[in-house]
C-alpha cells in the first residue's frame, strides 16, 4: 500500500487497510447504502425542487385563492364581491369551453377560453408569455395557446385553428404561445388522464370572447386573491351567496383546483417514496453491515486483545471499529448523493411531459446531501454499534485465548427422525443453520426484503392491467362517448343513432349537483345511466357489476366515507343547474370503484327528481370501427356536440404514457432488488466462509472435494434464499398493499394486485443474485490455502 | 455412486428454476365475459318518435263574416252529428252612415266632374286634330308648288301625329273617368240582396269529440275562420315521421310497437301507409334530414288506450323483419378483422378468432349468416391486447 | 534504569477460575508472586499451569476471581476498566507466544501503534533499532519471518519505555536460532533499559536467563529458585 503523503496515526491507517482489506463485502454494503440513498436524494430533491418552483411560480404569476364559476354574473357584482373581508384582488373572467377543429385529428379536440383584460396583464393568474406576442386589440381572433397543446400538434405562433364559439365556427390564430399556473396540469375536465392532443386553453381577448357568448358587460368566472389569515371557508361561503342569483356553481379553494390539487399529491407521493423506500435499503444495509463487522471483530479477536494490551481503551477501540461502518457507509452515501442527482434529474425530465413549469430549477439542495449522508452514518453506526460493543468489552484475557469450539447440536430435522437418508452434507447445513438461528433468519429476512422490493415494483405492472381491465374493457364499453352542449331532449338520442357507423346507443344524463351531508359538501356530478345499461357501467374494484336501484344514490365509498353516510343515509342534493332546486335523496347503496367520486342514479329516478322528459346530456354509442372516421369527421363539424371521447384513443393514450414511466421505474425497482439480494447472500457467504475456512479446509485434506465443501459452504445459504422466497412474496404483498391504501385519495384507488407470473420473476430474480454471490464467494473458495489455514491457531 | 448423488441436489436446483421459469413465462389465461351463441327470434326494428293524430278531423269553420256567439262547447265534449257548434249573426250590409254616404255622394260628384273634364279635354283633342290636318293639306300643296321647305312639311305631318296621339289619350282618361264614376257609385249601393241580421247555425258536419276550440269568447269572425275542430278519438292514428332511407324500407302492414306512451305495457300497431312525399327537417343534432310520414294504427285493447288523444306522444318501434329461429350473437362479441366481422370464439380455454358473416342487425345483437354454429361460447368485449390462440378463462 | 530492589508487584493468594465452552477451569488456586526492579524472572511450568493466566493478570489483562495484586503502589484488583487501560498503557509492555501483530500495518506502524500513545516513548526507529531489525521498517508481518515479527512484538513492548515486560512463551513458535535471537533481545532489553522482566515458558533450558525461576504445576507455586550465575542468551540449546 503506497504510504500517503501526510502523517496519518497508525490506527488510521489500519482503518484503511483494514477495509480495503474487505473490499468486495464492503463494495456490497456501500452498494446497497447507494442504492438508499440514490433513492432518497431522487425523491427528496425532486420534492425540494417541485416545492420551490411551485411556490414561486405560483408567486410570481400571482395564483388566485379562490374560485368560482357562474352562469352569467353583472360586471358591478365584482365590487361587492371586493368587499368580502379577507378579499384582497378579485379578478373576473369570461371563460368558455368550446370544441375544437384541429387539422391532424379526426375527432374534435376540446378547449377552454379564457378572457384576457383589454390592457395590461390580469390582476390574478397570470399567463406567461413563452413565444410569440400578446393578441392584438384589432384582431379579435387572435389567441394566446397553451404551450402543451401547441408542442403536441407542433403549432408556433401564426398557426390557425378552428373553433365553434357558441354556435359558431371561427378561425382562431394562434399569435403566442403560453403557460399558466392554473394550468400546470392540464387535463380537459370529465378525463382520467392528460390528453394534450385533444385538450388546449387558449387566451383570447375579453371584449372578443364576451361578444361571442353575450357576455358583454358581465363575466363568468371569478378569481379572489385572500389576505393573509382570512377564513377561506368564510369568503367562499359569502361568494356562493353572491353568485347565487346568477348561477353560481359553488365556489373552491386552491386546495380543489384541479392542476393544484393534482401537483399536491404528486408531492406527498415523492415525499412518502423518499422516506419509506429508502429506510428499507438502509435497514438491510444496517443488517449485512452487523453481521460482516461481526465476523470481522471477531477475526480482529486477537488484535484487539493485542491493543487492549497495548493500552488502548474500549471507548478508543470502539470508535476505532465503528469508523469502518461509518467509512463503508459514507462511500456508499457519496456514490448515492451522485446518484441520485443524476437519476433525479431524469425524473425532473420526465415530469415536464405531465406538469408544465416556467422552468425547473432542479438542484440537490444541501439539505437533502447532509441528510442522506447523515441518515447512512447514523444507520450504519447503529448497525455497527451493537457489535462493536460486544467484540470491545471481551476482556483481553479471554480474547486471546483460542475460541472453543463452537457448540454444535443435532439439527431439529434429525431429532425428529426424519434426517436418517440425507447425506452428511445437508445435515451439516442444517445444524450449521441451527446454531446460529438468530442470524440466519435475519439474513433470510435480508434476502425477502429484496423479494418483496421485486414484488412492489412488479406489481405496478399488474396493478395497470388490473386498472385497465376495469376502466377500459369492463366499466367503459362504449367506442365513443359524445357529450353535447347543454342537455338535449329525448329527439338527441334517435339522432345520435342515425350519425354513420352507430350501432348502439345508451344515453346518459349528466346533472351538476353539490352534495350536502352536515357539514360536509361535495360538488360534482350525477350522473344517470339505464339500470341495464350494457356500454357504460358501474363497477366495483372487485369486479362486481352494480345495477342501479330504481331509485335512489348510488355513491363511491370514499364519497360516502367523506360525507359521513352510508347507504340508507340521506344526501342533501342542490341542483347547480336550471332551476336549481333542492332535494333530500336517500343513498341507496355505496360502491368501491377506483377512480374519482362518483354520484350514480338510475336515469328514470332522476328525471322523475327533476321533473324532467327524458333529458340527455351525452350518448354512450357502440360504433363499427371502420365507419369511426367518418363518424368523427361528422361530429366535428355538429354544434350541438360539446366533446368527443374515442375509447381507443383514450387507451393508447394511457398505455403510451404509463409505458414510459413503468419501465424507468422497473428497471430501477429490479436493479435495486437484485443489489439487495446480491448484497445480502455475498456478505452472508463471505462470513461463513471466513468462520468455517479452518474446518473446510480441514475437511479437504481428509479429502473432500471442491464440490463437496461447496455444497457445505453454499448449501446453507441456498437454504436460506428458498426459506425467503416465499416470506419475500408475503411481506411483498403486504407492505404493497398497505403502500396501496396509504396512496388511496379521492382521484384513485387502485386495488393491489399481483399476479403468479410477477412472482415467479421476483423469485428468478433474487435466485439469480444470490447463484451470482455464489459463484463468486465459490471461487474464494478454491483459493483456499489449505496449509495456510491449518496453521493458524483459530 | 457418489458422483451421482452429488450432481442431485445441483440437479433439483436446476428443475426448480426451470419450473420458475415456466411460470414466470406461462402465458396468463386472461379473464373475460363469455356467452353462448343460441337460436332465437331477431326483430329489426327502425325505432322512432311518432305524435298521434285523430284520424278523421274536421275543422268547423264560419260560414260567413258575422258575430259568433260564445261557444260553449269545451274540447272533450261529445257531440251529434247535426247538433249545434256555434251561432252566427250574419252582418248586414255595410249601410253607410251619413258622413259616409256624404262622402260618397261627394265621391261620386267629383267623379261626374272628372268626366266632363275628360270629355272636354277629348274635344279639345279632336279639334286640335282637325286644325293640324288642314295646316297639312295646305303646306302639301305648297309643297307641290316648291313653295315651302322640306322641314316646314316635317313639321306639319309630326303636329298631326301628336294631336292624333292626344286624341287617343283623350279618349282613354275619358274612359277611366267614366269608370271612376261607375265605381263611385257602386258604393252607394246595397251590398246583398238579403239585408242583415240573419242568424246562422253552424252544426256538426259528423259525430264525434271536440278536440280542439278556437275561439273562446264571442266576436265577430270573417268568413272561414276556423270555429272548433272535431274528431273521432276513438281512431287514433300515429304519425310518425322517418328519414327517407328509413321510410323506403316500411310497408304497409308491417307491424309495429307503440311504448313509452305513458300506459303499462306497450301496445300494438301496425303500418298503415307512407306518405310519398318527404320534407326537410333538422335533427335535434343540427342535422339536416329528409323525412318521410309514416302513419300507424293501432290495433291493440282500445280499452287500454283509451286515454291517449290528439298530439300525444309516442315511441313507435317498425318491425321490419322479423325472424324467429336465427342464430344471433350479441353486437359486444363483434369486432373488425380488416374489413370483415369476426368473433373469439373459445375452444378448449383458448380464443380462437373466427370470420363471420352476418344478416340482419339490431342495436342489441346480429344474424349470423355463416361463421360460427349454435352453442358456441364468444367473448364478449374482448379486451384489446386478446389475440388469436390466447388462453382464456371466464369472468366470475 | 532503577536498580532498587523496591517491589514492583505484590500479588498474594491468586485465585482464578474461568468457564470454557462447557468446561470449569481453576486455573490458579493461591499464588503469592513477587516481581522486584531490574528483575528477570522466568515461570516454568507444563501447559494448563496457569504461567497464562499469572501474567495476564499481572498486566491486568485479566481479573482474579480472589486475591490481591499491587503494582507499586496501584491496587490492581480494585481498579476499573479505565483504570486498568491506563496502567497497560503506561506501565507494561507485552510479548505474546504469537506475536499478535496488527498484519495490517508495517513493522514501523506496529511499534507506532504503541509511541503515539504513551507519555514519554521512544521513537519506533528507536525501539526496532533495539531489537536490531532498522533495516526492515516498511515490511508487514506477512513478510517478517516469525523470528523477526516477534522481535518487531518486542520492539512494540519496550518502545513505551515500561517499567514491567511480560513475555508469554516467546520462543514458543520458534525455532532454535531463531528463539535464541529473540531471547537475547530480551535480556539486552532488561540489562540496558532495567525492564523488570516475566517469562513464561515450558522449557527449562531458559531458565538459565533468569534471576529467579519460579515452578508452576496446576494453578500453584511449586518451587521458587535463584540462579546464582545468569547464562547468556547465545549459549543456549534445546
Amino acid at each position: 500500500m503506497v504510504r500517503p503523503p501526510f502523517r496519518l496515526r497508525a490506527l488510521t491507517r489500519k482503518l484503511l487497510r483494514d477495509v480495503w482489506e474487505m473490499k468486495s463485502q464492503a463494495l456490497a454494503i456501500a452498494v446497497v447504502v447507494a442504492a438508499g440513498v440514490t433513492m432518497f436524494v431522487t425523491y427528496l430533491s425532486n420534492f425540494d425542487s417541485l416545492v420551490r418552483t411551485l411556490s414561486q411560480y405560483y408567486e410570481r404569476q400571482q395564483f388566485a385563492d379562490v374560485f368560482a364559476g357562474a352562469t352569467r354574473a353583472p360586471a358591478p357584482l365584482a365590487a361587492r364581491i371586493g368587499a368580502i373581508p379577507g378579499v384582497v384582488t378579485v379578478d373576473t373572467r369570461v371563460v368558455a369551453d368550446v370544441t375544437l377543429d384541429v387539422t391532424g385529428l379526426d375527432e374534435p379536440a376540446n378547449a377552454r377560453l379564457i378572457s384576457l383584460p383589454a390592457a395590461g396583464a390580469p390582476a390574478l393568474n397570470r399567463v406567461l408569455l413563452r413565444r410569440g406576442a400578446w393578441p392584438d386589440p384589432s384582431r379579435p381572433d387572435d389567441v394566446v395557446a397553451s404551450e402543451v397543446f401547441c408542442e403536441a400538434h407542433g403549432f408556433g405562433p401564426g398557426d390557425r385553428v378552428a373553433a365553434v364559439l357558441n354556435g359558431r365556427r371561427r378561425e382562431l390564430t394562434i399569435v403566442g404561445v403560453g403557460i399558466s399556473p392554473e394550468y400546470v396540469y392540464s387535463i380537459r375536465p370529465g378525463d382520467l388522464f392528460p390528453d394534450n392532443r385533444r385538450f388546449g386553453v387558449f387566451w383570447m381577448q375579453r371584449a372578443a370572447l364576451a361578444a361571442a357568448f353575450d357576455m358583454e358587460g358581465g363575466f363568468n368566472d371569478v378569481s379572489l386573491q385572500l389576505a393573509a389569515g382570512a377564513s377561506s371557508d368564510d369568503v367562499v361561503a359569502r361568494l356562493d351567496r353572491l353568485l347565487e342569483p346568477y348561477g353560481g356553481r359553488g365556489a373552491y379553494t386552491r386546495a380543489l383546483q384541479v392542476s393544484a390539487w393534482t401537483l399536491e399529491n404528486e408531492l406527498t407521493q415523492l415525499r412518502m417514496f423518499g422516506l419509506v423506500t429508502p429506510a428499507i435499503f438502509l435497514s438491510v444495509a444496517a443488517f449485512i453491515l452487523h453481521i460482516a463487522l461481526t465476523r470481522a471483530l471477531a477475526l480482529q479477536r486477537g488484535q484487539i486483545a493485542a491493543l487492549k494490551a497495548l493500552g488502548y481503551g474500549n471507548g478508543a477501540l470502539a470508535w476505532h471499529y465503528v469508523q469502518w461502518a461509518l467509512v463503508i457507509a459514507a462511500a456508499g452515501a457519496l456514490a448515492g448523493i451522485a446518484g441520485g442527482a443524476w437519476l433525479g434529474a431524469r425524473m425532473a425530465e420526465l415530469y415536464n411531459v405531465f406538469f408544465r413549469f416556467p422552468m425547473l430549477d432542479y438542484r440537490v439542495s444541501t439539505g437533502v446531501a447532509l441528510w442522506s449522508l447523515a441518515g447512512s452514518l447514523s444507520v450504519a453506526a447503529a448497525g455497527a454499534l451493537a457489535a462493536v460493543r460486544r467484540a470491545v468489552s471481551v476482556p483481553p484475557a479471554d480474547a486471546m485465548r483460542p475460541d472453543a469450539p463452537a457448540r454444535y447440536r443435532l439439527s431439529l430435522v434429525e431429532r425428529l427422525g426424519v434426517a436418517r437418508r440425507l447425506p452428511q452434507a445437508a445435515r451439516m447445513v442444517l445444524r450449521t443453520l441451527e446454531r446460529q438461528p438468530v442470524r440466519a433468519l435475519l439474513s433470510m429476512l435480508g434476502i425477502a426484503a429484496a423479494g418483496a422490493v421485486l414484488v412492489i415494483g412488479l406489481s405496478f405492472i399488474d396493478v395497470m392491467d388490473v386498472l385497465i381491465d376495469e376502466q377500459f374493457v369492463q366499466a367503459m364499453r362504449q367506442d365513443v362517448t359524445v357529450t353535447f352542449v347543454g342537455p338535449r331532449s329525448a329527439d338527441a338520442v334517435q339522432a345520435a343513432a342515425r350519425l354513420p357507423g352507430v350501432i348502439a346507443v345508451e344515453p346518459q344524463r349528466i346533472v351538476p349537483v353539490r352534495l350536502r351531508a352536515g357539514a360536509h359538501h361535495r360538488t360534482l356530478a350525477i350522473t344517470g345511466l339505464m339500470p341495464d345499461a350494457s356500454l357504460q357501467r358501474v363497477v366495483a374494484r372487485s369486479g362486481a357489476v352494480v345495477t342501479l336501484p330504481p331509485a335512489g344514490l348510488v355513491l363511491s365509498k370514499v364519497l360516502g366515507e367523506v360525507l359521513g353516510v352510508a347507504a340508507g343515509g340521506t344526501v342533501r342534493v342542490e341542483v347547480l343547474e336550471g332551476a336549481r332546486p333542492v332535494f333530500d335523496v336517500p343513498v341507496a347503496a355505496l360502491v368501491d370503484d377506483s377512480m374519482g367520486v362518483q354520484a350514480y342514479m338510475a336515469r328514470d329516478a332522476l328525471h322523475a327528481l327533476l321533473h324532467e322528459g327524458r333529458t340527455v346530456s351525452s350518448t354512450a354509442l357502440m360504433v363499427d370501427p371502420a365507419a369511426i372516421d367518418r363518424l368523427s369527421l361528422t361530429l366535428k363539424a355538429l354544434p350541438a356536440v360539446a366533446g368527443v371521447a374515442v375509447r381507443e384513443a383514450t387507451l393508447r393514450n394511457f398505455r403510451q404514457t404509463m409505458a414510459e414511466h413503468m419501465n424507468l421505474i422497473i428497471a430501477f425497482n429490479v436493479g435495486f432488488a437484485a443489489i439487495i439480494a446480491f448484497g445480502v447472500v455475498y456478505n452472508a457467504a463471505r462470513v461463513s466462509l471466513s468462520e468455517r475456512s479452518r474446518e473446510l479446509a480441514s475437511l479437504r485434506v481428509l479429502g473432500f472435494t471442491r464440490d463437496e465443501i461447496g455444497r457445505i459452504l453454499l448449501g446453507e445459504l441456498a437454504v436460506l434464499t428458498v426459506l425467503s422466497l416465499p416470506v419475500g412474496a408475503v411481506l411483498g404483498y403486504g407492505l404493497g398493499r398497505f403502500i396501496m391504501t396509504i396512496f388511496n385519495n379521492e382521484v384513485y384507488r387502485l386495488p393491489f394486485a399481483i399476479t403468479a407470473q410477477s412472482i415467479a420473476w421476483s423469485w428468478l430474480t433474487v435466485v439469480s443474485a444470490a447463484a451470482l454471490s455464489s459463484v463468486a464467494v465459490r471461487r474464494r473458495l478454491d483459493g483456499l490455502d489449505l496449509v495456510a489455514v491449518l496453521k493458524s491457531r483459530e | 455412486m457418489t458422483r451421482l448423488r452429488l450432481s442431485r441436489p445441483l440437479l433439483a436446483g436446476l428443475a426448480a428454476c426451470g419450473a420458475l421459469v415456466a411460470v414466470a413465462l406461462w402465458p396468463r389465461a386472461v379473464a373475460v365475459d363469455m356467452t353462448t351463441v343460441t337460436r332465437g327470434p331477431l326483430t329489426v326494428t327502425i325505432d322512432e318518435d311518432g305524435d298521434t293524430r285523430v284520424h278523421h278531423r274536421f275543422v268547423v269553420s264560419a260560414p260567413l263574416a258575422g258575430r259568433v256567439e260564445r261557444i260553449t262547447l269545451d274540447p272533450g265534449d261529445s257531440i251529434a252529428q247535426g247538433a249545434q257548434v256555434a251561432r252566427l249573426h250574419a252582418e248586414p250590409a255595410q249601410f253607410l252612415d251619413a258622413r259616409s254616404r256624404a262622402e260618397a255622394a261627394a265621391a261620386a260628384e267629383a267623379a261626374r266632374g272628372l268626366v266632363g273634364r275628360a270629355r272636354a279635354e277629348e274635344q279639345r283633342a279632336r279639334a286640335a286634330l282637325d286644325l293640324a290636318t288642314a295646316d297639312l293639306a295646305r303646306e302639301t300643296a305648297l309643297d307641290a308648288s316648291g313653295l315651302t321647305t322640306r322641314q316646314a312639311l316635317d313639321a306639319r305631318r309630326s303636329a298631326v301625329v301628336t294631336a292624333r296621339e292626344a286624341v287617343n289619350a283623350a279618349g282613354f282618361a275619358a274612359a277611366a273617368a267614366a269608370a271612376d264614376l261607375e265605381r263611385t257609385r257602386a258604393r252607394l249601393l246595397p251590398t246583398s240582396l238579403d239585408g242583415g241580421g240573419r242568424v246562422v247555425t253552424v252544426t256538426a258536419p259528423v259525430t264525434g269529440v271536440v278536440l280542439k276550440r278556437f275561439l273562446d269568447s264571442e266576436g265577430v269572425v270573417p268568413a272561414g275562420a276556423k270555429l272548433v275542430e272535431l274528431g273521432d278519438p276513438s281512431h287514433v292514428e300515429i304519425v310518425a315521421d322517418l328519414l327517407s332511407s328509413d321510410a323506403v324500407r316500411v310497408r304497409p302492414g308491417m307491424r309495429v310497437g307503440l311504448t313509452e306512451w305513458g300506459g303499462d305495457r306497450a301496445m300494438g300497431g301496425v303500418v298503415e301507409r307512407v306518405e310519398p312525399g318527404a320534407f326537410t327537417k333538422v335533427s335535434a343534432l343540427g342535422v339536416e334530414e329528409q323525412r318521410v310520414n309514416v302513419i300507424i294504427d293501432v290495433d291493440d285493447d282500445r280499452a287500454a288506450w283509451s286515454a291517449m288523444g290528439d298530439g300525444f306522444r309516442v315511441e313507435v318501434a317498425i318491425t321490419i323483419w322479423h325472424a324467429d329461429d336465427v342464430l344471433t350473437v350479441p353486437n359486444g362479441a363483434l369486432f373488425r378483422a380488416g374489413a370483415d366481422w369476426a368473433v373469439f370464439v373459445v375452444t378448449d380455454g383458448r380464443a380462437r378468432r373466427k370470420v363471420l358473416t352476418l344478416g340482419h342487425r339490431t342495436p342489441l345483437a346480429a344474424e349470423v349468416a355463416a361463421g360460427l354454429d349454435a352453442g358456441a361460447r364468444v367473448i364478449v368485449h374482448p379486451p384489446d391486447t386478446l389475440a388469436d390462440g390466447d388462453r382464456v378463462t371466464a369472468r366470475p | 534504569m532503577s536498580t532498587s530492589s523496591a517491589p514492583v508487584f505484590v500479588a498474594r493468594d491468586l485465585t482464578k477460575v474461568y468457564t470454557m465452552g462447557d468446561v470449569q477451569v481453576h486455573a490458579l488456586r493461591g499464588v503469592d508472586f513477587d516481581l522486584s526492579a531490574g528483575e528477570f524472572v522466568v515461570l516454568l511450568g507444563p501447559s494448563g499451569s496457569g504461567k497464562s493466566t499469572l501474567l495476564n493478570i499481572l498486566g491486568g489483562l485479566d481479573v482474579p476471581t480472589s486475591g490481591s495484586v499491587i503494582y507499586r503502589d496501584h491496587d490492581l484488583t480494585a481498579a476499573g476498566e479505565a483504570a486498568l487501560t491506563e496502567y497497560r498503557r503506561d506501565h507494561v509492555g507485552f510479548v505474546f507466544q504469537f506475536y499478535n501483530l496488527i498484519p495490517s500495518l508495517t513493522a514501523r506502524e506496529n511499534v507506532a501503534l504503541v509511541t503515539e500513545i504513551a507519555a514519554s516513548p521512544m521513537t519506533p526507529e528507536e525501539a526496532l533499532g533495539l531489537v536490531e531489525l532498522g533495516d526492515r521498517l516498511d515490511h508487514f508481518p506477512a513478510q517478517l519471518s516469525g523470528g523477526e515479527q516477534q522481535r518487531v512484538a518486542i520492539a512494540r513492548a519496550i518502545a513505551k519505555r515500561p517499567e514491567v515486560l511480560l513475555c508469554d512463551e516467546p520462543t514458543g513458535a520458534l525455532d532454535i536460532t531463531t528463539g535464541v535471537v529473540v531471547l537475547d533481545a530480551l535480556t539486552h532489553v532488561n540489562r540496558t533499559l532495567g525492564t523488570a522482566t516475566v517469562v513464561i515458558t515450558h522449557n527449562a533450558a531458559i531458565a538459565g536467563l533468569a534471576d529467579r525461576v519460579i515452578r508452576l504445576a496446576d494453578g500453584r507455586v511449586v518451587s521458587i529458585a535463584h540462579n546464582a550465575r545468569k547464562v547468556e542468551a547465545r549459549s543456549l540449546s534445546w
